[in-house]
């Protein structure tokens, strides 16, 4: 059943301090703005590797790319200019994957929509928190 | 009697929402198979954000969804009373860029064309626009009476 979003935050230790967004409910048009938001928020207060926890995401529409999109450009803002060359080729040639950026659970229908619009070919997709926390260095 | 039933509302973009309960319930109510109602949830939820963040830049408008029943096919049809705009001629984002490498955004109606048979566009004479979005062979023939 269709329902609002709801986001809480918790912090895991891994080989690096990763944030983890739990969401919960559907990420449309009227909640990606809240998502970017805090997204900015927890870069600004030091966070630069952020796991996205879509355990309980029933629903993403194309909002909800644009969301991951802009994430994922927050979260590259500082990169050098030699390492964003390196990701712009890894890019291009298919092999880039965020160190910064990650998700976690993804439903099949949620699944459907990051593959149509190519997201899964550069956002890791996990399926096991700890596994997940771990794999950020 | 073939199936039928509408949503009419003033909306933003907060009863979208809703647009996705009305969907579920009615796909449920019609036998629908889930992996179905969850490509007309998309499809009707991305053509109704787009009235309501480009037609209505974001202030409350009329938005009617229908789902009916046309013999073996589903029809879903979102009508506005925002200006004239035709969205199956918009131009697809080109996907043969990267996505990291678009600008954000715009992938809409990519998801929409993805997840129907078929779309079409009319003008209704009273102003406004009508959406008519297709899934082909969806009731079984038991049950395509209309």
């Amino acid at each position: 059943m269709a329902s609002p979003l709801k986001i809480t935050v918790s912090q895991e230790q891994g080989q690096v301090p990763v944030t983890v967004f739990h969401l919960v409910g559907d990420i449309d048009n009227s909640s990606y703005e809240e998502l970017q938001a805090q997204a900015k928020s927890a870069y600004q207060a030091g966070s630069h590797y952020l796991l996205l926890d879509l355990t309980k995401v029933k629903y993403m529409s194309s909002a909800g790319l644009r969301a991951l999109h802009n994430i994922f450009d927050l979260l590259n803002a500082g990169a050098s200019e030699e390492t964003q060359k390196k990701m712009k080729r890894g890019i291009l040639d298919g092999s880039y994957k965020s160190p910064y950026l990650k998700l976690l659970n993804p439903s099949r229908d949620v699944k459907r929509t990051l593959s149509t619009s190519g997201f899964d070919m550069f956002l890791e997709i996990h399926t096991n928190a700890k596994a997940a926390v771990n794999s950020f260095n | 009697m073939p199936l039928s039933t509408s949503l009419s509302l003033t909306a933003t973009k907060k009863d979208l929402i809703e647009v996705r309960q009305f969907i579920e319930e009615t796909g449920d109510k019609f036998g629908l198979d889930p992996e179905l109602i969850a490509r007309v949830r998309l499809a009707i939820d991305e053509a109704a954000a787009n009235v309501l963040e480009h037609g209505y830049q974001n202030r409350p408008g009329m938005l009617e969804v229908v789902l009916k029943q046309e013999k073996a096919d589903l029809v879903g049809q979102i009508s506005d009373k925002a200006f004239s705009f035709d969205p199956t001629l918009a131009p697809p984002p080109d996907l043969s860029v990267p996505a990291p490498l678009r600008s954000p955004g715009g992938m809409g109606l990519t998801l929409i064309r993805q997840a129907l048979d078929e779309m079409r566009y009319e003008k209704p004479l009273t102003g406004g626009n009508c959406l008519i979005m297709v899934w082909r062979n969806v009731f079984h023939s038991s049950n395509a009476a209309g």
